[in-house]
Formats: structure tokens, sequence, C-alpha cells
């Protein structure tokens, strides 16, 4: 994919080619490669412990792989020009320090690319965080903290949005609101990249369907090539990673 | 009791605290015994003196473990819940974690003693100065331990009894202004093993073993009454 | 990067704790003891705190994460932390110095020179950085703590013939060269 670095075709997209991670003797990733595309939610899914954190915190320049890579328009996380207003990401809990109130939070955040203050006010109304923006992010419930996270990664409206494990901690409301909420993002041509362990929930939410097991893709493609026969994503799911 | 003990021991700090211990008297010792500094009856003990500052992280490493939502890999939640779920009884928790602590103190403390004399060529051994080093660096490991209950969080502590084992310790300038402080804890205390010099108030050993016992029991009193009515 | 990290800082309630304390513990010592410039050899145990809190705070609630996807390029954003820290050090160790002196000069009525002002702003400035980049190794607030209080109180007094000696000039070496190291070992480590 180096040659065509830079070109404007590849904005928005997620390569990932060829990881492999190995953590002491145990190998995490054994030539892990997908691709995500602008305009779909593609469900990055496993059982847990199969890689799909590993692959994430990879992408995002978190930890390192010791072969192959994952590009976000066409360069390393870390080259970003402008990362915020590039890729959101929200990994697990909430990624903040729980002596600081939510607002200070994304004040640091804002701070960091340059943003507008006024986005902070815009994002922590937009996940229903508004009341909540200026109580410390210890006194938050669970469900809040994800919410916090999310408002972070949409502070810079970034074309591309990452999430690990987006319903963890979230109730029935949290997990509507995440579903509508993701399916805008793609229809207004955004990349979203999403992992989970639950099938049920996201059948309806993703185009494409990535299927990681023990460190190896086993199945990808679009969420009915890869249902395939089967009655549901769940049982195609089960019959790719039974052991 | 055994559950704290095995907590203690998977704690890298611990081990840390425990190196510290045994290492900085010996190795204080090793270095004057070159430098033929601090030539005297008291050498070693007052090395020895030193070394309590890996029991001060002992006890403080151990209380704060259970609150501390750091860590690289942390996700915010603190182990006392789990703690205080499986041995519900809060007053048989805290007696469980102090008698561990104290037993690993005391274990630093003879280990460290017998690696520290044994430089020390030419000191005299006592067996109740050696007593006195045992009971003082269990105490003080008693003390860290308390006040870490009472304020939920390591930095304070640890700072506070630090900074005041160093050379010149705070407690000790401040005993030369007010003799009041010859009374602190640590200055009592540490009559138990080394020689009062140029000091304001003469203490002997024995009166120096109760009042650091007066504050152990005191404070451990305090802790387990904060400890036992509030919210974890 | 430098105002993100700076606005950590001063957002984190603990910051504020640690310089109050500070501040007020050199004051009543500087009485006590009435010597003087002298108080500051235990009230730089705040500024090791402070320092260990910048870079250890990181590793609370996985902020660690955010930081590093919002400023993925490493070095950068230490380095953006370590100038934040000086810039919220340096006014804190000029108040300390000053109260010495000022408190010393009431007290005694001797004239302080201002170069021991300096000396000592450029000392406190300096413990608080070695307290920062030994934080940023060990990514936990009380060992570091442990780590930079227990050499400065109890190592040196007892090594100060050597390089090891914590005064301004050793530290001006040493602190560098650990600043260097925590950020050689934070661009390669995963996260």
């Amino acid at each position: 994919m180096w040659f065509s670095r830079g070109l404007g075709s590849l904005n928005g997209v997620i390569t990932i080619d060829g990881l492999v991670k190995r953590r002491g003797k145990t190998e995490i990733l054994s030539g892990v490669g997908f691709q995500a595309l602008p305009g779909r939610v593609t469900g990055f899914l496993g059982p847990n412990g199969a890689g799909k954190s590993s692959t994430l915190r990879i992408l995002l320049g978190l930890d390192r792989a010791q072969q192959g890579t994952a590009l976000v328009n066409g360069v390393p996380f870390v080259s970003l020009a402008d990362p915020v207003r590039t890729v959101g990401a929200v990994l697990d809990g909430s990624g903040a320090h729980r002596s600081r109130t939510g607002r200070a939070h994304l004040r640091w955040v804002a701070r960091s690319a340059g943003l507008p203050l006024s986005r902070i006010d815009e994002v922590l109304e937009l996940v229903g965080l508004a009341d909540a923006g200026s109580k410390r992010v210890g006194r938050y419930s669970l469900g809040m903290g994800r919410r916090l996270a999310l408002a972070t990664a949409l502070l810079g409206d970034p074309p591309v949005l990452v999430l690990d494990e987006p319903l963890n901690g979230l109730d029935p409301e949290g997990i509507r609101f995440i579903r509508t909420f993701l399916r805008e993002r793609a229809e207004s041509g955004r990349t979203v990249l999403l992992s989970s362990h639950l099938m049920g929930e996201l059948a309806e939410t993703v185009d494409d369907v990535v299927v990681i097991d023990r460190g190896r893709i086993v199945a990808q493609g679009t969420l009915a090539e890869v249902t395939g026969a089967h009655r549901s994503l769940e049982e195609a799911f089960f019959a790719l990673v039974s052991r | 009791m055994k559950g704290e003990l095995s907590k203690l021991a998977s704690l890298w700090s611990v081990w840390l605290a425990g190196a510290v211990a045994v290492l900085v008297p010996t190795v204080i010792t090793w270095l004057n015994s070159f430098m033929a500094r601090g030539a005297g009856p008291d050498r070693g003990y007052q090395e020895l003196a030193f070394g309590v500052m890996g029991v001060i992280i002992l006890g403080v490493v151990a209380v704060s473990s259970e609150y501390a939502t750091e860590g690289p890999e942390a996700g915010g939640g603190r182990q006392i819940t789990t703690s205080l779920t499986a041995v519900p009884s809060r007053l048989r928790f805290l007696a469980a974690k102090a008698a561990a602590v104290a037993l690993v103190a005391a274990l630093l403390a003879v280990v460290a003693m017998a690696g520290t004399m044994s430089l020390a060529a030419g000191s005299s051994v006592e067996v109740t100065r050696l007593a006195g080093v045992v009971c003082y660096w269990t105490y003080t490991a008693l003390l860290a331990f308390g006040i870490t209950v009472l304020v939920r969080h390591g930095v304070v502590p640890l700072v506070v009894l630090l900074v005041n084992t160093s050379l010149v310790s705070m407690t000790f300038l401040l005993s030369k202004t007010f003799p009041v402080f010859s009374f602190t804890p640590d200055m009592a205390g540490a009559r138990m093993f080394v020689e009062p010099n140029d000091s304001t108030v003469d203490i002997s050993p024995l009166l120096g073993f109760l009042t650091m016992s007066g504050w152990v029991v005191v404070v451990l009193v305090i802790a387990a009454v904060v400890f036992t009515r509030r919210d974890a | 990067m430098i105002r993100a990290e700076l606005s950590k800082l001063l957002s984190l309630p603990a910051t504020w704790v640690t310089l109050g304390w500070t501040l007020a513990v050199n004051v009543l010592l500087t009485f006590v003891i009435a010597v003087g410039g002298s108080a500051v050899a235990y009230s730089q145990a705040g500024f090791v705190v402070l320092g260990a809190l910048a870079t250890c705070s990181e590793y609370t609630g996985g902020q660690i994460r955010t930081t590093l996807t919002v400023m993925p390029r490493r070095v950068h954003q230490l380095t953006a932390k370590y100038i934040a820290l000086v810039a919220l050090t340096v006014p804190a160790a000029l108040v300390v110095a000053l109260s010495g002196t000022v408190i010393t000069m009431a007290v005694l009525g001797s004239w302080a020179v201002p170069w021991e002002v300096a000396e000592v702003t450029a000392y406190v400035t300096l413990v608080t950085l070695l307290g920062a980049a030994v934080g940023a190794l060990v990514r936990h607030t009380l060992a570091a703590v442990a780590l930079v209080i227990g050499y400065l109180f109890v190592v040196t007094p007892l090594v100060q013939d050597t390089v090891f000696a914590g005064d301004v000039v050793t530290l001006a070496f040493w602190t560098p060269a650990f600043l260097g190291i925590a950020l050689f070992v934070h661009r390669l480590r995963d996260a």
C-alpha cells in the first residue's frame, strides 16, 4: 500500500496487513489483516482473548507489532498530521483520570489539537452527559464513563471512529443509542470500526464483518457473506470459532 | 492471615521494600567500614535505623495497594471491595493484615540485623538492643500501616515517614527546640537500641519502648475504629 | 501540546493539594527551625511528589490511552509534559525560595543573596523533574516517590563526596540523564 500513500482514494480507509505480535513466547496475533472502508460499519468480532484489542491497540500506535502494518489514510497512526481530527478512539474504561471533571478531561484533549473549547459542550450534549460535565470522573457510573470516552473520540469530529467493545457497560438505552449513532456516522460517509464479542447485539448494526479467533482472521466479508447459509451471524460465528 | 501474607508476597513493591530494608543498612555499614566513618559503639545499630525505610514502604504499600487505581493495566477497580466481600468482618481483615505486616517486618529486621552486624566488626552484640531493633522496625511498619489506613492513600504517610528517616530528621530538629518532640515514636523508639546523643531529654530504653508501644496502640485503635465505621 | 499538558496538570486537584501543603509546611518549618533555606531540605519532598504525580497520573483510569491516541508522537508528548511541569514548578519554587528568605530576614535580620534564591529555585525544579522522570519510568506514584525520596534523604547524605551527591551540580547531570532515559523508554514500550 506504500505506493498509494497520500492519494485521496485512501481517505478514511483503515488497512491492516500481516500483523504479528508476540508477548514473551505466546503469539497473540499471527498475520492479522483486513480493511475497514468509509461509509460502512465494520464489526471486528471474536471471543475474549482472540486478539481484538491487541489489533486495535497496534492500529492506534499504543502497542507495537513485530511484523506487519496498520495504516489509517495510508499512513501509520503515529505519523498522522492531526490525529484528533482524523481518528476518534474509544478504548475500555473512560480513559480519564478519576479526580478530573469530565469537562476538564475534554478540555485538555481539545487543547492538544487546538480545537475550540465550544466543542466540549457540543459533544457532552451529543452523548447525553450535559449535566454531568462538572462532576468528577471517579463519581461516574460505568455507562457514563463510556459516554465520556465517546465524547472524547468525537471532539475533533473525525472521519474515522475506532471503538473497542463500545457496548460494554451500557444499559439497553445506551446500546440503542450507540447503534443508531454509529449507523448515522457510517451513512454520512465516515468509517466505523468496532470490536465486540456480542454477536446478537451487532447483527443489525454492521455492514462488514471480520472474525478473529486465536490471533487469526477466520472469515471476512459483508454481513451476508459471513452469515452465509447459517440462520444468523451468531450461529455462523460459533461455527467459525468452534474448537 | 494466610490470604494476607500471599497478597503481600504477590506485590512487587513489597519485594522492593524487603530489598531496601536489608540492603540499605548492610551496604551503608559496608561502605562505612571502608571510610572509617561513624566508628563507635553504635556502629551497625545506627545503620539499622535507616533500613527502617523498607518496613515503612511495607506498611504503606500493604494498605495503599488495596485502594490503588493506578497502573498500566488498572481499569479503575479497587481491590478493597473484593477483600471486604471475601472477609466481611472488617476487624478481622485489619487484624490479619496488621499481623502479616508485623510478621514480615520482624523477619526483615532479623535478616537485616544478621547482615549488618556481621559486617560491623568491633561493635558489641547485645541481645536487648537487637531485640530493640526488631521491635522498632515492627512498630514502625505498624505505624505506617495504621496511618495509611486512616488516609487511604499511600503518598502522604510515605513522604512524611521517609523524610523523617533521613540523617537529620525533622523530629530530631524539633526536639532540639521543643523537648516534647523527644517523645515522638521515632525518637523515643530509637532509644531502644541507640545511645542518646546530645539530647535534651533523657529517655531510657524501657521508657522508649513504652512510649512507642503507646503510639502504636493509639494509632491502630484509631485506625480500627475509623476503618470499621466508614464506607469502603 | 504544551497547553494540553499544562491543562492536565492544572485541572488535577492533587497538584494544588501538593503545592499547598508543600508551601504551608515550608513556611512553618522555616519559622520553627529559623535558619532559613534549610526548610527546603524537607519541603523538596513535596516537589518530588508533584513531579511523580505529573507523569504517574497518566496511568490512572487508563488516561494514558487517551493521551497517546490524541498525541501519538510520544517523545513530543512527554517533552511537552516536562515543559508544562517546569512552567508550573518554577513559580512555585520561587515562592518557596523567597518565603524562606523573607522569613529568615524578618526573624534574623540577615540578608540573603539573590544568588541563593536562584540556586534554591533551580535545585527544586531539578528535583521535580527527577520525580517526573522516575515516575514516567516506574509508572507508580508510590514507587517513584519512595525511590526519589529514599535517594535524596537517605542515600545522598551518606555519599556526599561522590558523583551521587544530591546537590545542584550533580542533579544538573542526573536529572537530564533520567529525563532522557524516560523519553527513550516511553517511546519504545507498549503503552
